[in-house]
């Protein structure tokens, strides 16, 4: 199901800023760790996670993926979407949440196995048991 | 000579016992009340303390290098080293440089222009900007940092910046150890809150 999701386009070759508390890299293999309430952002799009592990492009020194686990916010402008697990993919500019997704929008929300968010052109694609749940009245 | 012994003659016999013994009197004052003369004692002479702190004791091209048990090599150089002259355990090091080399090959090269050497602790202090450099092409900076000498413990005093493959880092603290698993690779710990940006390269 096509959703739209987050009002501005989030520019995928816009500046990633990540904070956290505690960063390991370990020397061998290259690989980061980021781990301590991890915010990644870029543009107005924030991903937040207790854990980010960086996946380096073969390259080296480029970025191919973050990987958020362990519960996971994604807010962009307005809406958010929780999930287990988010894949963020800088060069396609995508992020893919995995593991009983929830994305609210204003006053609805809808769950899903799996959401893809298309950062650049503000569509989220959820596929896996879509459910939508309508909140009743308008809120008091 | 039958005339009694006139004063005349009598004075001069005193005179004859008096007078020499005066002459013995004044020679003896000369040598016993003469001042203390020491003739050695304002001679420019300096004891060997004093040559001790002088930087008489100046190493030029000191080397030091020790292996942990992990087997992870650290070597330090300097170009000039010399005791500390208040604390002689303490080896005060000019323009040194450091490589932390672990087994595996992953290692961390240190430039600082002074340090601290203390044997005795184990410890040695590199101050006054500290560069670092990683095999896996990071590059820090920090003011100070401290390591020991026979294992794979680096921390620094304060806050670090470090460019590298995930972009550009400022961190409150970096420490360097051994990673838990038993590869024994070197293991950069950024703490205290950590800010990374990274420009993704332009679409080529």
């Amino acid at each position: 199901q096509e959703v739209t999701f987050g009002t501005m386009r989030a520019d995928s070759d816009a500046p990633v800023e990540v904070s956290a508390d505690q960063l390991s890299v370990n020397q061998s293999d290259g690989t980061a760790l980021y781990s301590g309430n991890v915010v990644i952002g870029q543009g107005e799009m924030r991903l937040s996670a207790p854990r980010v592990l960086v996946v380096y492009a073969e390259t080296r020194n480029a970025i191919a993926r973050l990987e958020a686990t362990g519960g996971v916010t994604l807010v962009s402008g307005t809406e958010a979407a929780e999930a287990e697990r988010a894949d963020y993919d800088i060069d396609a500019g995508t992020v893919t949440m995995s593991g009983n997704v929830l994305l609210t929008q204003g006053d609805n929300a809808l769950t899903s196995e799996r959401m893809v968010v298309d950062l650049d052109s503000g569509t989220a694609q959820m596929d896996g048991r879509v459910r939508t749940v309508l909140q009743p009245g308008g809120s008091e | 000579m039958a005339r009694g012994p006139g004063t005349r003659s009598q004075i001069v016999a005193w005179l004859k016992v008096l007078l020499p013994l005066l002459a013995i009197a004044l020679l003896s004052t000369l040598f016993l009340v003469a001042r203390e003369l020491d003739p050695t004692v304002n001679l420019p002479v300096s004891r060997v303390e004093d040559l001790a702190d002088r930087s008489s004791q100046t190493v030029t091209g000191a080397a030091f290098s020790g292996t942990t048990e992990s087997g992870a090599q650290l070597d330090l150089s300097a170009d000039t080293a010399r005791p500390d002259p208040e604390d002689g355990d303490r080896l005060l090091a000019r323009a040194v440089y450091g490589a932390l080399t672990q087994e595996d090959g992953s290692r961390v090269d240190l430039a600082a222009p002074s340090a601290e050497i203390v044997s005795k602790t184990d410890r040695a202090r590199l101050t006054g900007g500290v560069t670092l450099r990683s095999s896996a092409g990071w590059v820090m900076t920090t003011d100070a940092l401290s390591t020991s000498l026979s294992g794979t413990a680096v921390e620094s005093d304060g806050s670090v910046e470090a460019t590298g493959p995930g972009g550009r880092i400022t961190a409150g603290k970096l420490v360097i150890t051994e990673s838990t698993d038993q590869s024994g690779s070197l293991e950069l710990l950024f703490q205290n809150g950590v800010q990374m940006i990274y420009r993704p390269p332009g679409p080529e």
